[in-house]
């Protein structure tokens, strides 16, 4: 009776241990997911997640932490590309020198357990590594692992890494837990595609920005380095694109005895009214002769060195310049149908007489200490849009102290926050007032649209050019 | 508001009739509308710009090809342009290259 009762109560204090062991099991199991999902959860939701390094170190605290809850001795996370090459590798507790880390990285992992593991896309647990033939011992290993543990991360049917735990004593990591890990790590693929995916895009805009940026330095280049002054003249302008590229743009440059003014404005935004921004520049130039006068030009053989070209020319020939430019473009770009509104002004800097053509440009202005005393209206369509187009020429006096005023429809049209347009009228007010100079005119008017445009974005392409006779 | 082109040939006349804003966005959508003319024997193209409110350089850019694309041959009309569309013609001289009217009777003489 005695005995059955001891042997009944053993039975049930071995039953009841093996209840509360598995009961143990089952809060740590609970615990060891917990802890990690949280972990990961914190790792998903923090937005500077997602930047490399903080990444990085976000995946380093996953991993120690499985390294702890699993009382492995050594953990590793390999991430990997779409090839299956490494990418990125993360140690626990890293004995691992920097120099044998970076041997890692660019290896497919194609033998061993991780190569086992990458074939398969599944849990790789070797309870021994004497008795396994997926183990594979390297000549310089300085650990002796005898349990080990692979866990693939996988994202739909992308894989993405694998996470691997070794421990020096033999049959250390239950199958449960590595079923466990399993389960739990799914999570981590989903931080780690959405890394990956973010690093693509980041790249990707990284690398169209330097394109852009290399664009604006080109066209930077195409706007004259320096202004050209005449003397008794002061000219100055401004440039200031919407985009990092732009279509507007101003000249300026000397033609023999003469002085070329341009200021222009092609239609649309961005890097297709660059392109043509920059045609429209060249062609004005080599049209007007500028390219020739500045010894650009090829010489001939046979040609005596410094040679001058004797053709003089007049301002009604260099002005055949937009004429010729309107044909080009027409007749070879028509498909596009891209334009420009441009002014070309040839200024007499000796007698203070500017002939112009203004290409459906918006109006310049002539203006003195009293105020406007002429408007430049268009006198011809915008080039570009059509051949055989007519544009007439007309003509201007500078007195001494005038200034003459032009602008592009990125100064008019300039939108403040609440989409109210800077306007015609509030430039010409402005343009009324006296100004001392050029220079103090362009930054009046600067100062005020700007404070108007306030925090907006700019919508357009803001250029002015200034010319005062002094 | 929406931009809508819709087109319809009677004979040597092509006609579509423009409504909303046509801007950068929009302007695929008419020229689309251009280029399925452009294959046509027509004489003129007639745009119905009543209901058009707003035509940006993109749209300009539109009204450019299919003059363009369709030659000296085809006269292009623009019947009863809004304030800012004729004004966006003028300003840019294109006024020139069209014939601006009042009323769609003007076009049938």
């Amino acid at each position: 009776m005695m005995s059955d009762r001891n042997i009944t109560s053993d039975q049930e204090l071995e039953s009841l241990r093996q209840e509360v062991a598995t009961l143990k099991r089952e809060k740590a199991t609970f615990e060891f997911q917990q802890k990690l999902l949280e972990n990961l959860v914190e790792i998903e939701h923090s937005p500077s997640a997602i930047k490399g390094e903080v990444l990085k170190t976000s995946l380093q605290t996953t991993l120690d932490w499985i390294t702890a809850l699993t009382d492995a001795e050594k953990g590793s996370l390999f991430l990997l590309d779409t090839s299956g090459k490494v990418i990125d590798a993360i140690l626990s507790r890293a004995e691992v020198t920097p120099k044998q880390r970076a041997k890692l990285i660019g290896n497919v992992l194609d033998r061993g357990l991780a190569g086992w593991v990458s074939d398969r896309c599944e849990v790789g647990l070797i309870n021994d590594t004497e008795r396994d033939p997926r183990w594979l011992t390297l000549p310089e290993q300085p650990y002796e692992a005898r349990s080990a543990l692979a866990v693939p991360i996988r994202r739909g049917k992308q894989f993405l890494g694998i996470l691997t735990l070794l421990h020096s004593q033999p049959n250390y990591f239950s199958p449960e837990l590595a079923h466990q890990i399993d389960i739990t790590i799914d999570r981590l693929g989903l931080v780690i595609e959405n890394a990956r995916l973010y690093f693509q895009l980041q790249q990707y805009s990284q690398a169209l920005d330097n394109e852009l940026e290399t664009g604006r330095q080109i066209q930077l280049n195409f706007l004259p380095d320096t202004i050209y002054q005449a003397l008794d003249w002061k000219l100055s302008a401004c440039f200031h694109p919407a985009k990092q590229v732009a279509g507007d743009f101003y000249d300026t440059f000397a033609l023999d005895d003469y002085v070329g003014l341009v200021i222009a404005d092609v239609c649309d935004k961005g890097v297709g009214a660059a392109f043509f921004m920059a045609l429209m520049r060249s062609l004005i130039r080599v049209f007007s002769g500028q390219t020739r006068l500045d010894g650009v030009s090829l010489s001939v053989v046979g040609e005596k060195d410094n040679q001058k070209i004797p053709t003089k020319y007049s301002p009604h020939k260099i002005l055949q310049a937009v004429e010729l430019t309107n044909q080009y473009v027409a007749q070879n770009h028509w498909e596009l149908s891209m334009f420009a509104t441009m002014f070309f002004g040839v200024l007499d800097p000796a007698t203070g007489l500017l002939t112009y053509i203004n290409g459906g440009h918006e109006p310049l202005f002539l203006v003195n200490q009293a105020g406007i005393k002429h408007t430049l209206s268009p006198t011809g369509p915008a080039v570009g849009m059509m051949p055989d187009m007519k544009f007439d020429i007309a003509q201007v006096q500078f007195e001494p102290g005038d200034i003459l005023i032009g602008y592009t429809d990125g100064v008019t049209e300039g939108k403040n926050p609440d989409g109210e347009l800077f306007t015609s009228q509030r430039l010409q007010s402005l343009i009324e007032q006296p100004a001392k100079s050029a220079g103090e005119l362009i930054t009046r008017i600067e100062t005020q649209l700007f404070d108007h445009i306030n925090r907006a974005p700019q919508f357009d392409d803001i250029t002015m050019l200034a010319v005062q006779r002094l | 508001m929406t931009f809508t082109a819709i087109s319809e040939i009677n004979d040597d006349v092509a006609k579509i009739t423009l409504s909303g804003e046509l801007d950068a966005s929009t302007a695929p959508v008419f020229k689309e509308e251009v280029e399925s003319i452009a294959g046509q024997d027509i004489s003129k193209l007639v745009l119905l710009t009543k209901d058009l409110e707003y035509m940006s350089s993109a749209g300009l850019r539109v009204l450019i090809f299919s003059k363009q694309k369709m030659g000296a041959d085809v006269q292009i009309y623009v019947v009863s342009p809004q304030e800012m569309v004729l004004d966006t013609l003028e300003k840019t001289g294109f006024h020139h290259s069209v014939t601006i009217v009042d009323e769609y009777a003007a076009v049938a003489r």
